[in-house]
């Protein structure tokens, strides 16, 4: 609100009077607004797609497991386990970026060949396989933080 | 440099870093390695327990969302 009356300061000279100040100054509030949201919307894309891969970027074990990340045993041999299991990975698959969920679900599910993904998301096959590559480390330790 | 780190660095060389394995991985299941990537990945994988444990845990993954009806 604050804002608005600032940037209406700010360019006052363009107010050139055709209409009453009232609709002038809604308006800039209204743009603001529109503006408000579309940062906010870029924000959670970011956020979304910002995993981290859980290997040390430097150091002497650069590009090795980072232990508390490091995938666990599993013992997921127990019939009775399996519903639950199933509902904590569509859970984990809602967590992927939509691209990357796209392309995960689209290659496992429908076992698409990878030219088909490729042209459908309009991706490069290296860029298909980094893809797969961090949606299956995403899913795997998001699993197995909910579970075990 | 201690020995630990030249031999983590020759291991490195010869058999991959784990990033490396576990994109190999992501590729096998989709059937897809030369000969040598194979060989490489299985050295890697008898190394790794890490590793090993990340390949058993997608084949399960992919196992379960394929059975889903």
């Amino acid at each position: 609100m604050q804002e608005t009356f600032l940037s209406a300061y700010k360019s006052k000279d363009s107010f050139k009077g055709k209409s009453s100040e009232k609709t002038w100054l809604v308006s800039i509030l209204k743009r603001r607004i529109i503006d408000y949201y579309r940062k906010e919307a870029q924000r959670q894309e970011q956020n979304i797609s910002s995993y981290q891969l859980p290997f040390y970027e430097s150091g002497d074990f650069v590009n090795h497991w980072i232990e508390q990340r490091a995938p666990k045993n599993w013992d997921t041999d127990n019939q009775i386990h399996y519903d639950e299991f199933h509902r904590i990975l569509q859970y984990c698959l809602s967590l992927l970026s939509p691209k990357h969920s796209l392309v995960f679900i689209m290659k496992i599910l429908d076992e698409c060949s990878s030219e088909e993904v490729c042209n459908e998301v309009n991706i490069s096959s290296a860029n298909l396989w980094t893809i797969m590559h961090r949606a299956r480390l995403q899913v795997r330790e998001c699993v197995e933080k909910k579970w075990f | 440099m201690s020995l630990k780190k030249i031999l983590i660095k020759i291991m490195d060389f010869i058999l991959l870093d784990c990033k490396q394995a576990t994109f190999l991985v992501t590729k096998e299941l989709e059937g897809s390695l030369t000969f040598w990537e194979k060989i490489r990945l299985k050295m890697h994988l008898l190394n790794c327990k890490f590793c090993y444990n990340f390949n058993v845990q997608n084949e399960k993954i992919d196992g379960i969302l394929k059975a889903t009806p």
